[in-house]
């Protein structure tokens, strides 16, 4: 009992002592070097232009959030019903997966101003960037689950009369699950990453406070590197807690019967 | 043999099993499932006459097989791996086409849709994903059957099967020989008149095998269905079988046909009597002349 509390409290304490070392070093370079502000502050002038900015940061967080979950949304909604029907024949995917790869390959600092074009600056444009970045490891993870079931259990099907429906339904479907919550872990990852992207491109304050992206290009502009950082690390936060969210809704689904998910009552 | 007597003018197990199933489902007004229980279909018979088999362009894996399997028999196939056996039962389900010959199921050529039968894979097969008893229901689900059946039946096959305490749980909370017993049920839960059994004891340890060997002896006893077993066990397969095929490799040929005949249910204590060693050792005798002279 002893030696498993000491266990979990190393599980707290090695990382917040990594992170304390980090930041003493961080401190170091810079008296060592004497290097400028605007060119790299100290750890705790981050902390407080992220204090002293907390109303704007927190206003621009909420809404990279908000094309982040559009992105994210669309990501998944959309990746599973392609991957459903690349999965559905050979055929289909011989014909479609090409077409998803070049989706995929388009670089996206050509595709952002055709966004912007297409549905102007804002959060149909930062949405839209963050679903084409988010979109293909759903597709792929989630086509891959759906076609890589276990032989046996097809013919279990077949063996028993199953139509082709009932055999997706009952079977393809839940066996690709694991997969597909495979893929979103990685898109919530990315969805952050490619909403910030997005508005570098399509950002805009119209409205009320552009998003984290937006803050970066104007605090950068004012060589306000301190505040730089900080958004930085805001949204970093925001991303542990996309990630956090459907890290949770993996576990919570997987908990009963998937072997990713260790158990201690068995 | 599967009438309402038994040996001696008694009723037989089969007729005891049903009455027990059949007073407990009226009792709760499972009427269809009833009807199905006190009628049950006769046992398939399967005839293979002249079967071929080849894959593609590939050498021939069976060649011109025939057999006649009545019903209610349990017919054991044995012999060196490659020899064809699991096609034999993959072609008796329409998983695999046959090639050439003909392979009749009472009479009529195999099919995936409407036919009574039921597939035992080496593992378990079950679905990660569903518990117990939603794997025991499975197959009745694929065949649209209302929720209060498929539980009435599933806790008769639970019951069965001894499983009734772990219904909640799901596949990886099990034991090897659970899972396996799992699969039986399910097996049985859709009232086969053909059981095909593809090794489905051969990762399990000894002690399991003989006594899940001995549960489904008694199981065909009670519920008389035609059988057909493969197997690398010389003993399981005396164990169990009336009829056992001792296949050659290279192509699949039928080598030997034994028939098996002990006085007697098979128990455990069937496999201590000078018979079954007997027995086991003239067909581990044949089959290694098959081996020695492929």
């Amino acid at each position: 009992m002893k030696g498993k509390s000491s266990h979990h409290a190393l599980l707290w304490l090695l990382p917040l002592v990594t992170g304390v070392l980090f930041l003493a070093i961080w401190a170091l370079v810079k008296m060592a070097w004497a290097f400028p502000k605007f060119f790299l502050p100290f750890p705790w002038e981050v902390a407080a232009a992220g204090w002293e900015e907390r109303e704007q940061l927190l206003r621009a967080a909420a809404s990279t959030m908000s094309a982040a979950v559009i992105g994210f949304l669309g990501a998944a909604t959309a990746g599973g019903a392609i991957a459903i029907v690349l999965a559905s024949s050979r055929w289909m995917r011989v014909a479609f997966y090409p077409h998803v790869l070049i989706v995929q390959m388009f670089p996206i600092v050509v595709l952002a101003p055709l966004f912007v074009l297409w549905f102007r600056a804002g959060i149909h444009s930062v949405s839209a960037i963050t679903f084409a970045i988010g979109f293909f490891p759903v597709v792929a993870n989630a086509t891959q689950g759906l076609i890589s079931t276990d032989r046996n259990m097809v013919d279990l099907f077949h063996s028993a009369g199953a139509s082709f429906l009932q055999e997706f339904i009952l079977l393809r479907i839940p066996h690709a699950l694991p997969y597909y919550l495979t893929g979103l872990r990685i898109s919530a990852s990315l969805a952050m990453i490619g909403a910030i992207t997005g508005e570098l491109f399509a950002g805009s304050a119209a409205g009320g406070t552009g998003g984290l992206g937006f803050m970066v290009i104007v605090y950068h502009s004012q060589l306000r590197t301190a505040e730089v950082l900080a958004t930085g690390f805001v949204a970093c936060l925001c991303g542990f807690v996309f990630v956090g969210t459907v890290t949770a809704l993996n576990h919570f689904t997987l908990r009963r019967w998937h072997e990713s998910i260790e158990r201690t009552d068995v | 043999m599967h009438g309402r007597n038994g040996r001696m003018g008694q009723p037989s197990d089969a007729w005891n099993f049903r009455q027990g199933a059949v007073a407990r489902l009226r009792a709760r007004g499972l009427s269809r499932c009833v009807r199905s229980l006190r009628m049950p279909a006769p046992p398939s018979s399967v005839v293979f006459h002249e079967v071929s088999k080849r894959f593609d362009y590939g050498p021939l894996v069976l060649e011109r097989i025939t057999l006649e399997v009545t019903p209610g028999a349990f017919v054991s196939f044995v012999g060196p791996s490659g020899c064809g056996k699991s096609t034999l039962l993959r072609m008796t389900c329409a998983l695999s086409p046959v090639s050439a010959g003909r392979l009749d199921v009472d009479g009529r050529a195999p099919a995936r849709k409407g036919n009574q039968l039921a597939f035992i894979f080496q593992e378990a097969t079950l679905l990660p994903w569903l518990t117990v008893r939603g794997n025991i229901e499975l197959p009745l689900r694929i065949r649209g059957m209302a929720p209060r059946e498929r539980h009435a039946i599933s806790e008769e096959m639970l019951r069965l099967v001894r499983l009734e305490r772990v219904a909640a749980r799901h596949p990886r909370q099990l034991s090897g020989g659970m899972k396996m017993r799992v699969s039986v049920a399910r097996a049985l839960a859709q009232s086969p008149r053909l059981l095909l059994l593809d090794e489905p004891f051969g990762a399990l340890d000894e002690m399991t095998r003989h006594h899940l060997n001995e549960e489904l002896a008694d199981m065909h006893r009670q519920r008389g269905w035609t059988a057909l077993f493969v197997t690398h066990s010389v003993a399981e397969a005396v164990f169990l079988s009336d009829r056992i095929i001792v296949m050659s490799a290279n192509p699949g040929r039928i080598h030997a046909d034994i028939p098996i005949s002990f006085s007697g249910d098979r128990t455990l204590e069937t496999r201590d009597t000078d018979e079954f060693h007997h027995t086991v050792a003239e067909v581990s005798r044949i089959l290694r002349s098959v081996d020695s002279s492929a």
